[in-house]
């Protein structure tokens, strides 16, 4: 008999992959702590680290001439050296849907990560551009200043909505994880910016799409019309510098091995390689959320933000004992003489558990 | 209604999180970073909610559109078999479901699963109520056909 009870057995319980990832997410989330990616639950391969940034009112307030580039996209509180204007590419490299024309504005390489910026232009200027699937999703999709959702903004100007998105190709080579952001330009352009830790090659593919949006109330998405753009990247070398160590952090059960620092004018990007020696210990901050990591602290043992890049922390796929922590520091001219490392249950509230901290002599 | 409450009643959703990912992706890694994207985006969104009584459906409409832009991403696949049932599954449930075309699949889901009026789903899914009613109608129809011989489903 099929009825409410056992059809709700169809796809079993959740999985404790899941459960995880809702309570993690939810620690996270109420310590409102930087996202910093764990090995479980999630997957490396995408992050859509969105940018809510699409803006009615920057629509409305036309004319915004400007055109956005990378730097328009970073964190607010992100530093760059002068230098990295240097590594901006602006590669010929456009394509036509018939409806929509993708052009790549903007390519930025530091040897670790690349940041690409692509302009999405409706041919119909009167075509607003939503970078979300559809527009049933008033409350928390896209509301612009004065609350007005998007699609009844469209419809009382009369326009058309057209459904576009951009992403990286995550099967292409040399790609760890990557993200996505967007807004919208005053004369109606969708500006995304694509991100990820690449570990190199001669070009990344990026898929891109776009399809109409029924102005009836169904408010249904077509059929995509979708294709891919080549950008070819230009490789560079970065000085690095490499420090080993045994290092216990009993607090975490793991002894750190190595610490590896390399300079670019975006970042200092770290990684840091650690054994895990006591397996109890460790184990004990995946259950609770998103697992153990390490942060780099100032003199006066606050974390060290700022820098425009991601990271993330666990174990090595593949290893039980063997993880890296990588991610990135404000960037640097110099490599700096000692760092100071502290432990932490990533997802907790920074200030509530004391860990132990190692300084690390970098000469 | 305070964090506390709000992560709370997120908590207690979770097997209705994971029934809808499980019906809109594959993979079990997608999933999860549908779910994570979906909590995200709920929790900067929260102050949006107007009110409280639709945080469930609010929150299902969100994690739907998670699940479909990441179906997005994906290259096209053609699955020629359907995933074995995770532990505890009703096999024949599980496979008839899955085995229907997705636009089908999911008001399914939401209708004899997880509770939903049809009217609570054609606003999840920004789309009439009768283009619910007849797609319920479609996905009733096949998976009777489906399941009609297995005599322990009845309709």
């Amino acid at each position: 008999m099929v009825d409410f009870e056992n059809m709700k057995d169809a796809f079993g319980s959740p999985d404790a992959g899941f459960e995880l990832a809702v309570k993690g997410t939810l620690t996270h989330l109420r310590t409102d702590r930087r996202v910093r990616r764990s090995h479980v639950p999630l997957r490396a391969a995408l992050i859509a680290a969105i940018v809510f940034a699409v803006g009615i009112s920057a629509l409305a307030a036309a004319p915004v001439l400007a055109k956005l580039g990378i730097f328009d996209f970073l964190r607010p509180d992100a530093v760059v050296l002068p230098e990295a204007e240097e590594l901006i590419e602006t590669p010929e490299v456009t394509q036509s849907s018939g409806v929509a024309v993708y052009d790549v504005r903007e390519v930025l390489y530091d040897g670790e990560t690349v940041k690409i910026v692509v302009a999405v232009t409706p041919v119909d200027k009167n075509t607003l551009l939503i970078g979300q699937e559809s527009l049933d999703d008033p409350i928390a999709n896209l509301y612009g200043d004065d609350g007005t959702p998007i699609g009844e903004y469209a419809a009382a100007r009369g326009m058309t909505t057209m459904s576009c998105y951009v992403s990286i190709n995550h099967e292409s080579a040399g790609i760890d994880y990557s993200s996505v952001g967007y807004k919208l330009e005053g004369d109606g352009t969708l500006v995304y910016i694509l991100s990820a830790k690449w570990s190199g090659g001669e070009e990344i593919v990026l898929n891109y799409g776009s399809a109409p949006i029924s102005a009836n109330r169904d408010l249904e998405v077509g059929d995509f019309t979708r294709g891919t753009l080549i950008v070819p990247i230009v490789g560079t070398e970065n000085p690095t510098r490499v420090v080993e160590a045994a290092t216990v952090f009993a607090d975490l059960g793991v002894r750190v091995d190595k610490i590896t620092l390399t300079s670019t004018p975006m970042a200092m990007y770290y990684r840091i390689d650690y054994t895990i020696i006591d397996a109890e210990v460790f184990d004990a901050f995946e259950v609770t959320g998103m697992g153990a990591s390490f942060s780099f602290v100032d003199e006066d043992g606050e974390s060290i933000q700022g820098a425009p890049v991601d990271g993330r922390s666990g174990r090595i796929d593949g290893s039980d004992t063997l993880g890296e922590c990588t991610g990135g520091l404000p960037p640097s001219a110099d490599f700096p003489e000692r760092v100071t490392l502290r432990g932490y249950e990533a997802g907790s509230d920074w200030g509530s558990k004391s860990y132990e901290a190692h300084t690390f002599e970098l000469r | 209604m305070t964090d506390d409450t709000f992560a709370e009643r997120i908590v207690a959703m979770t097997p209705t999180l994971y029934r809808v990912c499980y019906s809109e992706l594959r993979e079990a890694s997608d999933r999860e970073d549908a779910v994570q994207e979906a909590l995200t985006r709920a929790w900067q969104k929260r102050a949006s909610l107007r009110d409280e009584r639709f945080m469930q459906t609010w929150l299902v409409r969100i994690l739907i559109n998670e699940c479909r832009n990441i179906q997005r991403r994906r290259p096209a696949q053609t699955l020629d078999e359907l995933p074995a049932p995770p532990p505890g599954a009703d096999v024949g449930l599980h496979d008839s479901l899955l085995s229907l075309p997705d636009k089908l699949r999911l008001p399914m889901v939401l209708h004899y699963i997880e509770g939903y009026k049809v009217e609570e789903i054609a606003k999840m899914l920004g789309v009439p109520q009768g283009t619910v009613k007849s797609r319920l109608y479609a996905a009733r129809r096949e998976m009777r056909e489906k399941l009609s011989e297995e005599a322990e489903y009845t309709w």
